[in-house]
């Protein structure tokens, strides 16, 4: 059974009478990662809040159609009772500190504090995220001295603690260098019992999930593989110059049939030596 | 140590400081905490804190109770100048002893461990975190403050203008900082929201400060010196 | 030669306390060059910049920009050589509305209100936020709001522009308009030092690249050549910049032009075509 269910989904700002969301159609199954991609403004990060279970207390908004997850309608639930959950990572990492602790630790430690979970498990949780987001040696830091990348690997180990099914990272890397970001996400990928959703604006980073969805002026576009988009998707987002040299070839007819679009820029090498050499 | 114990210690304090009338032992109290307050940590930051707080009031009481503008506008009756600024002292001095006797407090409580404390006690924690948010907050502005100075600072704002100047600079450098705080508020309600808080009625506390025999005897301590200087009160 | 818009003469820097974050650093940056600053995180990248702008002092040696000390100069006189973009955008808003935002600088230099009027419509119209200028900037989103810090620092109007993290927030679009703002400038003669992971970006727009590593510039010289470093390279086999290593892999000649690469890529094509034709001619 999908975790997420979303069938003709719109949302309306309160005191808007356009939905800012409209079209949203998919279902997505415990354990995959989605991607959601779209230029600047184009509601993902409104997306990322609803997923969240912000509407409506900490987003003033009513929903039409279904949005449901794990079977239950998406919002209603107080956001503190959803925590446990689903866990939201926000590109702006000093939005997820809470100010309530003077060290990393007591920062990523908060969280499970708060389920009143036992000192043996809060700690274990703790170590656990630290090491997966490399922030160990930063557990000592007071959370205000951290600079944007450190920050986000606090962010994110802080929502790891939580152990949440639905892990949602609104372009949470974006103050990392590219081969840490990739090395991140690569461990959450293999975690067991996580679904991930992604919010990127970079084809590449979006391009490893499982399914694409493409919203554009808060209507979705389009759902389906990286593959298949490829050609309609990418000129709204950003990607290396190898991929976007690929989706020029692609749009001038100097491609080959059979050969599939490239995902990234290592995947382009090897697309573009097929094209030449078949 | 608990960092509530050190707070017990202020009622009999207070009561002591009310309870001594004479100058004298008002000033040796003074000069005991102030001495206590200057063998701690950040003794410079505390006695300045101390210094900033008494000297400007000192200068009021002076001209106030000493009836000086009185005297000097309307030409007043100044005869009983000597004993209303000998009770204008008492209370200075009782001030600056409460004073001095907290900044000892806070001194056994550093904002770490009592806001651990709070969150640890028997207090709803949504009462906990507002009763630490001033501790957690001034670590916070001060904080943004130096990012914000830093900012206006790259567009020409001169911290270290001359006065007229430094009023233009003083706007430029609150304007964000109100702006920041305020939008603040929704994100960390967010936060708080996103780890759970207040989800389930018991929270665990890490490491959360032991309250031990030696606090207990302390409080004990600071009972009977509640109900001794009480006591010698009444008793005349 | 001219004189450098900015130049570090071996400076040192540390944080109280810590090694040396930054040793006998020297470098220049003259008018008309945009110069990009790669490295690991912490590895002194915001420091530097920091400390070009005066907003650090160095603790040896000496940093000049515009040709001022910036150890002795005032930040009124600064700001009129040098004007920094931060990491965080909205840690340098101050203002309530778009509009105002931009003029900030130029007010504050004390210019007349017709001067200021047009700055701010110009930094606005180079921005693309002209239609937003009585927003809120904190209703922007992150692009916008980049955009806006960009266009305040248009408006300051100074010879040398540090940049931490421009691109960042950009999708493809706000992307395509900075990288036009930036084509511009460095024609028109500003100085242009600015911090980024984005190689391909770097590769672009910056015809030199300084990689600071173990508290020096290790490295200073053509993108190519210089973010050839393993140090800079992810695990990934498709190296950045992207390019040329594309080139390379189907052996047309190194570019990071993307028009000079689709022109080979249309002759290689074409003779590809032409060839397997004859072949199947004969």
């Amino acid at each position: 059974m999908a975790l997420i269910r979303f069938a003709q989904a719109s949302l309306t700002r309160a005191g808007a009478t356009a939905p800012c969301l409209s079209c949203i159609d998919f279902a997505l199954p415990a354990g995959q990662t989605l991607a959601v991609v779209g230029g600047s403004g184009s509601g993902k990060s409104t997306l990322a809040g609803w997923l969240a279970g912000w509407v409506p207390h900490a987003l003033p908004a009513t929903e039409a159609g279904v949005a449901e997850f794990d079977g239950a309608p998406l919002s209603g639930a107080l956001p503190a009772v959803r925590a446990g959950q689903v866990q939201l990572v926000q590109g702006n990492p000093y939005a997820a500190l809470t100010g309530c602790a003077f060290t990393v630790y007591d920062e990523v430690a908060f969280g499970p504090e708060n389920l009143g979970l036992c000192e043996e498990e809060i700690r274990a949780r703790c170590r656990e995220a630290l090491a997966l987001c490399d922030a160990e040696a930063l557990a000592v830091r007071a959370p205000s001295t951290l600079s944007g990348g450190e920050a986000q690997r606090v962010a994110l180990a802080c929502a790891l603690a939580m152990r949440p099914r639905l892990l949602l990272l609104d372009e949470a890397f974006n103050r990392l260098t590219p081969a840490a970001a990739d090395r991140l996400l690569e461990r959450l990928r293999v975690l067991p019992m996580l679904t991930l959703v992604l919010f990127e604006k970079s084809f590449e980073r979006a391009a490893g999930a499982d399914l694409m969805l493409w919203l554009d002026g808060g209507v979705q576009r389009a759902c389906a593989e990286a593959g298949v988009l490829f050609d309609r998707v990418l000129p709204a987002l950003t990607a290396s110059d190898a991929v976007r040299a690929a989706w020029r070839s692609r749009a001038a007819d100097l491609w080959r049939d059979g050969v599939a679009a490239p995902c990234s820029a290592a995947d382009a090498l090897t697309r573009f030596a097929e094209v030449a050499d078949g | 140590m608990h960092p509530f114990t050190g707070f017990a210690l202020l009622p009999p304090l207070l009561l002591l400081t009310l309870r001594l009338t004479d100058a004298r032992a008002l000033a040796a109290l003074l000069v005991v905490l102030l001495v206590l307050v200057w063998m701690g940590g950040e003794h410079r930051v505390r006695l300045r804190r101390w210094a900033l707080l008494m000297l400007p009031l000192a200068a009021g009481l002076w001209l106030v109770h000493g009836r000086y503008l009185d005297s000097l506008v309307f030409g007043a009756d100044v005869a009983d100048r000597p004993q209303r600024l000998y009770a204008a002292a008492l209370l200075w001095l009782r001030v600056g002893c409460l004073l001095a006797g907290a900044q000892v407090a806070l001194r056994l409580a550093p904002p770490a461990r009592l806001t651990r404390a709070l969150f640890a006690s028997r207090l709803p924690p949504s009462v906990a975190y507002l009763l630490a948010s001033p501790l957690l907050l001034s670590v916070q502005l001060r904080r943004r403050l130096a990012e914000v100075t830093e900012a206006q600072r790259a567009r020409g704002v001169d911290p270290a203008a001359p006065w007229p100047q430094r009023a233009r600079t003083l706007i430029a450098l609150a304007g964000p900082l109100v702006v920041w705080t305020l939008s603040d508020v929704g994100e960390r309600a967010n936060a708080l929201d996103a780890r759970a808080f207040r989800s389930v009625p018991c929270r665990t506390t890490l490491d959360a400060p032991a309250f031990t025999a030696r606090d207990r005897a302390l409080l004990a301590a600071a009972l009977a010196a509640f109900v001794l200087v009480a006591g010698s009160w009444l008793w005349r | 030669m001219a004189e450098p818009v900015l130049s570090f003469e071996q400076v040192g820097y540390g944080w109280d306390g810590a090694p040396p974050l930054l040793a006998s650093l020297s470098l220049t940056v003259a008018a008309g060059e945009c110069v990009a600053l790669v490295g690991a995180n912490g590895a002194g990248k915001s420091t530097l910049l920091r400390l070009a702008c005066g907003l650090l002092a160095p603790s040896d040696g000496r940093v000049s920009a515009g040709g001022l000390d910036t150890r002795l100069a005032r930040p009124s006189a600064l700001a009129r050589v040098a004007g920094m973009m931060f990491q965080e955008a909205e840690r340098q808003l101050c203002c309530g509305r778009v509009r105002d935002e931009v003029a900030f600088a130029p007010r504050l230099g004390g210019l007349s209100a017709t001067e200021v009027k047009r700055r701010t419509a110009r930094a606005l119209e180079a921005t693309a936020l002209a239609s937003h200028a009585d927003a809120h900037p904190f209703d922007l989103n992150a692009g916008e709001r980049r955009l806006l810090t960009l266009a305040a620092l248009i408006a300051q109007d100074v010879p040398l522009m540090l940049l931490d993290e421009p691109t960042r927030d950009f999708d493809a679009v706000q992307l395509a308009l900075f990288e036009a703002w930036l084509a511009r400038e460095k024609s028109a003669g500003r100085a242009i030092l600015l911090i980024s992971h984005d190689y391909d970006f770097v590769a672009r727009n910056c015809p030199r690249v300084l990689h600071l590593a173990g508290g020096g510039v290790i490295a200073d010289g053509p993108p190519e050549q210089v973010l050839h470093d393993p140090a800079l390279q992810g695990d990934s086999p498709g190296a950045a910049p992207t390019l040329p290593a594309l080139c390379r892999a189907i052996g047309l000649p190194p570019t990071t032009d993307a028009a000079c690469f689709d022109a080979a890529w249309r002759v290689a094509c074409e003779r590809r075509a032409a060839l397997s034709k004859s072949r199947g001619e004969a």
